[in-house]
């Protein structure tokens, strides 16, 4: 069962802390795949991302606080790619969704990462750059039982799909950054 | 990388274990009435490591703690197991798969995925008798000594106290406390008596195999590994023994506890949640029969509905849109529609480009529930039909 998937998930998140990271500077805008660019805000380090078909950023390390750009996602494809699950039983982006799929598509793929109890809220319109996109929250527990809070900001343009994910823990990270993140994601630059 | 495949190798031979090297169970007997193992002997070292395993429990964000939920499941152990009440303690988790479990001194887990199929008091009961059952006829010192001679026990201790994540501890105990067939077979023998004894409808104990059989077809196998069905009898010949067995009881006997009404009402305030885990699953097929099953227990439900149009709508399949509007419309005849339910209804309508039902359907909505976090979303996709 998922047992088995959480504990490959957080030995591979272990694994990524040996991983070699790149600094950000928080005031030079960087672009994040698929023509979007964003403000940082603060210095992040660039992490691998294992599983995840995402640039992943972090502050303090990913066990604690987790970022992550999901650019030009084409019709076909899941956000996620998990050793021991099947890829017919992830859900994967398509045409014609509409901002509450999208989000189900978000919850259904970090499912398959071992997140448990996901709930996500708030779903609302929202600029991305430009272009017409979407915001909502979540909440859901990692394997090794700590709350998490989450804030995503999506938009679909030319068919494809960009969606930008912070997590971090309930307690202490996710206030510590909400705020920057919320003025990272209003300097997203993407063009209708 | 290694690492990785080293827990891949020590899941695999632990799951292998319970068969590989149940050469023959040397039976210890029942379980004594206020027993404790010789603090010397490898049995109350088992239970030191139950104990801390069960510490976990306790303090796990899946631990249900509501205290009627609780009180309910309890109140159901001690019908089947009079004798045992005291000594059982339940830890219901927040976890959506049919499982339950036990430990060596006598810490039970329910797992949310069971209490959302059962359909009654009845079944539950001969689930819960089936877990006692482990417990009092002590079969886990016997796999126990049987996976301990053929594999590094030790090294699995180590592991469960490493901190590898609560889940993953529920997991690798669950995994390696898996009894062979035999011991499950006696134990739903026991278990039957136990519960049929304290009143309960030998029919139920079958009906719930019969549901467990059918979803048990289209569940995706890799799933199935941790479940309850991984090491124990094959779902068909527990329920061929069932119906057997409850045949033989019934005849002459008319006054069966089944507790339909009871037990609904003691779930009720948990099942979206657990049908919400259930649908994000992404087990489309598996839960459309489940919710087949529940709908013919509850055929005046409006929340069992609502949940089939999100799976319908979900999964998209050729002619899901049709039967998601279908399952939202049945839905609305309830008293206990969720309001998503219209929300839901507008989407389909929406994409399938008939912009006065979704209009209608997306201001009901709104209308229901006028406070919705997601209002602002609403209105957009009225403002662009």
């Amino acid at each position: 069962m998922k047992t088995a998937r959480l504990m490959v998930i957080g030995v591979a998140f272990l694994l990524s802390g040996c991983a070699a990271y790149t600094a950000i500077d928080a005031n030079k805008p960087v672009v994040v795949g698929n023509k979007v660019s964003v403000m940082p805000q603060i210095a992040w380090a660039k992490a691998a991302s294992p599983g995840v078909a995402a640039t992943l950023w972090t502050a303090d390390g990913v066990a604690l606080d987790s970022l992550m750009f999901f650019t030009g996602i084409e019709p076909g494809q899941p956000l996620v790619s998990v050793a021991g699950v099947d890829k017919k039983e992830v859900l994967k982006y398509r045409t014609g969704m509409v901002p509450d799929d999208v989000m189900e598509l978000l919850a259904s793929n970090i499912e398959k990462l071992g997140y448990r109890q996901i709930a996500t809220a708030n779903l609302r319109p929202a600029p991305f750059g430009q272009a017409e996109g979407f915001r909502f929250d979540l909440t859901c527990t990692t394997s090794e039982g700590l709350k998490v809070k989450g804030m995503a900001i999506a938009a679909q343009r030319s068919g494809k799909l960009d969606l930008v994910l912070f997590l971090a823990p309930d307690e202490y990270y996710y206030g510590r950054y909400s705020d920057k993140i919320d003025s990272l994601f209003a300097s997203i630059n993407a063009a209708k | 990388m290694i690492m990785r495949r080293a827990l891949a190798l020590l899941c695999a031979s632990l799951l292998v274990s319970g068969e590989a090297t149940a050469a023959k169970p040397q039976p210890v007997g029942e379980l004594p009435l206020n027993y404790t193992p010789a603090p010397d002997s490898d049995e109350a070292g088992l239970w030191m490591m139950s104990v801390e395993v069960e510490k976990g429990f306790r303090s796990s964000p899946l631990l249900v703690r509501d205290p009627a939920l609780n009180a309910y499941v309890k109140s159901v152990v001690c019908k089947v197991a009079p004798d045992r009440c005291d000594a059982i303690r339940i830890y219901i988790l927040d976890i959506p798969y049919f499982n339950a479990a036990m430990s060596p001194n006598g810490a039970m887990q329910v797992w949310t995925g069971l209490l959302l199929r059962a359909h009654n008091e009845a079944q539950l009961a001969y689930i819960l008798g089936h877990e006692t059952s482990h417990y009092t006829l002590r079969h886990t010192i016997d796999m126990w000594r049987r996976a301990r001679s053929a594999t590094g026990g030790l090294m699995v201790l180590t592991l469960l106290t490493a901190g590898i994540g609560a889940l993953a501890a529920i997991g690798m105990m669950n995994s390696l406390m898996a009894h062979s067939r035999d011991e499950e077979r006696e134990a739903d023998e026991h278990g039957f008596l136990l519960a049929s004894a304290a009143g309960y409808d030998p029919a139920q104990s079958a009906e719930i195999w019969r549901a467990e059989a059918a979803e048990d077809k289209v569940t995706p196998k890799h799933e199935d590994i941790f479940s309850f069905t991984h090491t124990h009898p094959a779902p068909e010949e527990r329920l061929a023994t069932m119906q057997k067995r409850a045949a033989e009881l019934s005849q002459g006997h008319h006054e069966w506890i089944v507790n339909k009404g009871v037990y609904l009402d003691a779930v009720k305030a948990f099942r979206a949640h657990w049908l919400d885990e259930d649908v994000a699953l992404g087990h489309y097929d598996a839960s459309l029969l489940l919710l087949n099953e529940l709908i013919a227990n509850e055929p005046e439900s409006g929340l069992l509905r609502f949940y089939q149009g999100e799976l319908y709508r979900r999964r998209n399949a050729v002619g899901d849109p049709q039967n998601a509007v279908a399952a939202y419309q049945a839905a609305a005849q309830f008293a206990d529609v969720p309001a998503a339910a219209f929300r839901g209804l507008g989407i389909t309508q929406m994409k399938a480009g008939d912009k006065t039902a979704a209009r209608q359907a997306f201001e009901k909505y709104l209308a229901v529930a006028p406070d919705a976090g997601d209002r602002a979303m609403v209105e957009y996709y009225l403002s662009h039909l």
